[in-house]
């Protein structure tokens, strides 16, 4: 099998510190990694490196389904891999529903109109993400929570085989977060779709995950299994605070308050 | 998106905007109402049926001398010059992601102004007048990406700041133009800046202007997905598989070339590239697909119209244009302002 995604020899530096050095992984379809760290380590560049947003040094390789992402056509690279960035840009007023079939438009040629399909998707991408009974409203008036429901509708539209997303459910309540996370859960075990998410919660990271990268800062990452990797030692270490591990009825939680 | 409420029957209408066949029927009804007003005011005010006879070559020779040779060719001007104006600010909206953009209050204006305006003092002919002002606009627009590129990053709030500040540089070069020139043409020229379709230098009133508005339109056309994405900003509309660095680029000099023809008709006129597109978006919301070619013909009727007060409020003393859509312009906006509390359109 193709990886979704497969990165060699990644160096990568933030103004402040190191990111990560030679980092290899190898992201295969139906995979859901997570991607752990302090504020400002620098997941989001990580993210938008991999998404080709931001120029990959010279040394490392990126292969997008089996292909250099810099070779990958625009287009045909954005039917393949959607990113959700984390803060996102509402100028000018398009209707909920208008923004979310963005998503379609690297599905759309220069002339085409959305067809039934696109509308389709669209409005399914609205209903899982709870704004269809808003879909006339301008993306301006929603509130935090949903503008951030809007911008995953988007990416659930664009429907790539490769989601990276960055903090997909900061600002979503609890209802909410566990039916996203269980809509990409669900996408990579029935769909064989790959996720790769910046996360905060390391609870949804053991429950959600298979796979995690955590990032300590000065270059230095830890990868493997979720279940092997996500340790209250390496919690601890990650983020200078001290992480304790229980038990729940539902599985392992972590907690540091 | 032009389309029709389509196969959700159950659920209401995909887009919340008012169907296409009315956009088209309206946009048709404005556009005519003010043609018949700009055929009907003026320094002699026509009648509907003279009108119709003149237009048949019949009736009076003066009136149909006044239709054919005055007020056709002035209304063709001023639908060109209005619609180019508007389509030139619903570019820089986009591109800015800033709904206080337009040509005017960026100073591309003031480039084409302060270009032609020298072309005029040299005594060049009119087609170097017209592409110096095409030049001068995009030297604007060059050295706006390039002075905020040079103080640091290029945002669009520092973008619209910089504008800002270049078109009260530049509108200082044109009163010192306008200082240094002599007194017989000192008067024309002012009445040229200040916005007039009366001193027209001919070339587009003789049919080119609205050839130019259209093919203006159908070319921007295709990339109406592509500004939509572009409503997002940069990193989404890349992840979109959009090529923002030559989008935007062509874009900016797009939307010089349209500011240059406008201003070299008719001077500097103001509010009409700013109000227009909040006007339509209004109306039938930001999908461009209907914004562009609406603004373009809701601008030109606008200017029309405008013109047509300006030539007949005072008669026979003709007003600069630009003072009239100024006049209009301002409470237009305010009100426009008022509602989008409402809708939560101008929020930012």
């Amino acid at each position: 099998m193709t990886p979704a995604l497969e990165v060699a020899n990644l160096n990568l530096k933030s103004p402040r510190d190191t990111i990560c050095q030679n980092l290899s992984l190898r992201v295969m379809p139906g995979e859901i990694w997570g991607i752990l760290g302090p504020n400002g380590v620098g997941k989001s560049t990580l993210l938008k490196t991999l998404a080709g947003l931001r120029p990959a040094p010279t040394l490392a390789s990126i292969e997008l389904g089996g292909q250099p992402l810099e070779r990958w056509p625009r287009r045909a690279r954005a039917r393949r891999m959607a990113i959700l960035l984390q803060d996102q840009e509402t100028g000018l007023p398009l209707t909920v529903f208008e923004t979310a079939l963005l998503g379609r438009h690297p599905h759309l040629g220069l002339w085409d109109r959305p067809h039934h399909g696109d509308l389709r998707r669209t409005l399914s991408a609205l209903r899982i993400t709870g704004l269809n009974g808003q879909r006339h409203s301008p993306s301006q008036a929603l509130s935090a929570g949903e503008s951030r429901r809007l911008s995953v509708a988007l990416v659930l539209a664009q429907d790539p085989d490769l989601y990276l997303l960055d903090e997909p459910t900061t600002q979503l309540d609890l209802h909410y977060q566990r039916r996203l996370f269980e809509h990409f859960v669900g996408l990579a075990r029935k769909r064989g779709k790959a996720v790769v998410m910046a996360l905060h919660d390391p609870t949804a990271a053991v429950r959600f995950t298979t796979r995690v990268l955590l990032l300590f800062g000065g270059g230095r990452t830890v990868m493997g299994d979720s279940g092997a990797c996500l340790t209250p030692d390496h919690l601890t270490a990650l983020y200078g605070t001290d992480v304790v591990a229980a038990h729940s009825p539902r599985g392992l939680v972590f907690d540091v308050f | 998106m032009g389309l029709s409420p389509s196969r959700g029957r159950e659920h209401p209408p995909l887009f919340a905007h008012p169907p296409l066949f009315l956009l088209i029927a309206a946009t048709i009804a404005i556009m005519a109402g003010s043609c018949l007003v700009g055929l009907m005011l003026g320094g002699v005010a026509l009648p509907p049926l003279s009108i119709l006879e003149a237009l048949r070559h019949e009736g009076p020779a003066v009136v149909q001398t006044i239709i054919w040779k005055l007020r056709i060719p002035r209304i063709l001007l001023a639908f060109s010059v209005g619609g180019l104006l508007a389509l030139s600010g619903a570019l820089l909206q986009v591109l800015l992601r800033n709904p206080l953009a337009d040509p005017y209050v960026l100073g591309v204006s003031g480039g084409a102004a302060v270009a032609a305006l020298l072309s005029f003092m040299i005594g060049l002919p009119l087609y170097w007048v017209m592409g110096n002002a095409f030049l001068g606009a995009a030297l604007a627009t060059a050295l706006l990406l390039l002075l905020t590129r040079l103080t640091g990053p290029i945002t669009p709030i520092r973008l619209l700041l910089t504008g800002i500040i270049m078109a009260s540089g530049l509108s200082a070069v044109v009163t010192l133009l306008l200082a240094l020139s002599p007194e017989p043409t000192l008067h024309t020229l002012l009445f040229w800046l200040m916005g007039s379709l009366a001193y027209s230098p001919g070339l587009m009133a003789a049919g080119m202007g609205l050839p130019a508005l259209l093919l203006a339109i159908l070319v921007l056309w295709p990339f109406a997905g592509e500004l939509n994405v572009l409503l997002r900003g940069v990193e989404t509309a890349q992840s979109l598989g959009v090529h923002t660095g030559r989008l935007t680029l062509g874009l900016y000099l797009f939307a010089s070339l349209c500011t240059a023809l406008a201003v070299t008709q008719a001077g500097m006129i103001g509010f009409v590239g700013l109000i227009v597109p909040h006007l339509v978006r209004m109306t039938v919301g930001a999908d461009h697909r209907k914004l562009l070619p609406l603004a373009g013909l809701w601008g030109g009727s606008l200017l029309v119209a405008a013109d047509a007060l300006a030539r007949s409020l005072l008669a026979p003393r003709e007003l600069p244009v630009g003072v009239l859509t100024a006049f209009l312009g301002v409470p237009l906006f305010l009100l426009l302002l008022a509602r989008s509390n409402r809708t939560g359109i101008l929020r930012s």
